[in-house]
């Protein structure tokens, strides 16, 4: 792997893990989410300093040009992320769905009660 | 049986109000609105009108307020659930019709269908060849006939609506649920009903494109058709949160 392409990758590795660190400590991003763009990051890193590593899994896969097996693991990793997330949102709305439904019913139970409450009070006062 | 009127309700101000009208004239039944949260002043008609009403906090779609009417309805003992569009389509008239069989013990889900008697308002063209793959899907996957399976004038029983309480589409719901049923070895069967055309309010599925409603169905009919609900005891309070496990 050429240096230049190393300068480039480690700037970007070093500038995304300041920008995650920073989003966990405010809390905008969940540790439990976050996690695995640490270990891809750290993974990426892994790469940058040994390039060798990039070369055997090229002659490996049968892969000609180095940086491509770099591409293909890129996209591979970005796929199970989009992956995951959408199964997130899903159960998430899932989950709102459920929460909306009991409120309405709950709501209305509770308008139910009080208006019970009401006429069973002013009963007792009239008598 | 006690018999429960199910109304969801998305923008219908014009309508809702002579829809529980016709409903308290015509019928002898229990009726809800369920508000999807509403955008205009649905909401005020409803409490101006002393109509009872649930109120969604946040919008869910028809299948959604449906299937809070259907929990609703367990919670609170009913027997059967009958669901009539707020847009005034479905005819409160016709309920009686509509229920019989579930009284008389012969079915669990009855579907109003516009196709049986061919009278009244059969909807356009376009839609009608819609129907009619419905149609042929429905009955390629189970060997029943459903001529209208996107009719959402339908009579459920406390076994039905418990499954649709389980599991029921947000958007178009009814040929995916009518097919659920049917797999769900439910009776499933249909008696001739007239509609009318809506009388305010939009079509849910004028709003989007057809490809799109097409697609979507067709996928979700081929997927419910897989999907076997395992029914546990009649007591179900409230949505249940925790049939979704946490990570």
């Amino acid at each position: 792997m050429l240096i230049e392409l190393r300068l480039i990758l480690l700037v970007i590795i070093v500038a995304l893990f300041i920008f995650f660190i920073s989003m966990l400590r405010k809390k905008k991003l969940d540790l439990k989410y976050c996690l695995v763009w640490l270990i891809a990051l750290f993974g990426v890193a892994l790469f940058c300093a040994f390039p060798a590593w990039l070369d055997s899994l090229s002659d490996l896969l049968g892969i000609g040009v180095p940086v491509n097996t770099l591409f293909l693991v890129c996209i591979a990793f970005l796929t199970f992320i989009c992956i995951s997330l959408t199964i997130v949102v899903s159960r998430l709305s899932e989950r709102l769905r459920k929460l909306t439904q009991n409120i309405a019913i709950l709501e209305c139970e509770n308008e139910r009660n009080d208006t019970r409450v009401e006429s069973e009070t002013r009963n007792e006062e009239e008598k | 049986m006690r018999t429960l009127i199910i109304v969801p309700c998305f923008n219908e101000r014009e309508t809702i109000a002579d829809l529980y009208r016709e409903i308290c004239d015509r019928t002898s039944f229990d009726a809800i609105v369920i508000n999807d949260c509403s955008t205009d002043d649905s909401r005020e008609v409803l409490v101006r009108e002393g109509i009872p009403h649930l109120d969604l906090p946040l919008n869910l779609g028809i299948g959604g307020a449906v299937q809070t009417g259907y929990h609703y309805a367990l919670n609170n003992g009913y027997d059967i659930g009958v669901q009539v569009d707020g847009d005034g389509q479905h005819d409160p008239g016709q309920v009686e019709t509509l229920i019989a069989p579930i009284i008389q013990g012969d079915a669990d889900l009855v579907i109003g269908s516009r196709y049986i008697g061919k009278e009244g308002f059969q909807s356009s063209a376009m839609r009608r060849v819609g129907i009619r793959f419905f149609k042929l899907l429905i009955f390629c996957l189970s060997g029943k006939k459903i001529t209208d399976a996107t009719s959402g004038f339908r009579a459920a029983n406390r076994k039905t609506m418990q499954l649709f309480t389980k599991n029921y589409a947000m958007d178009y719901p009814e040929p995916e649920s009518n097919i659920l049923a049917l797999k769900n070895k439910l009776n499933v069967c249909e008696v001739p009903v007239t509609m009318r055309e809506r009388q305010g309010g939009v079509s849910s599925i004028k709003a989007l494109q057809p490809v799109y409603y097409m697609v979507k169905v067709s996928l979700g009919i081929i997927i419910s058709a897989t999907i076997r609900v395992k029914m546990t005891n009649d007591r179900t309070r409230h949505a249940e949160l925790d049939s979704v496990s946490p990570e």
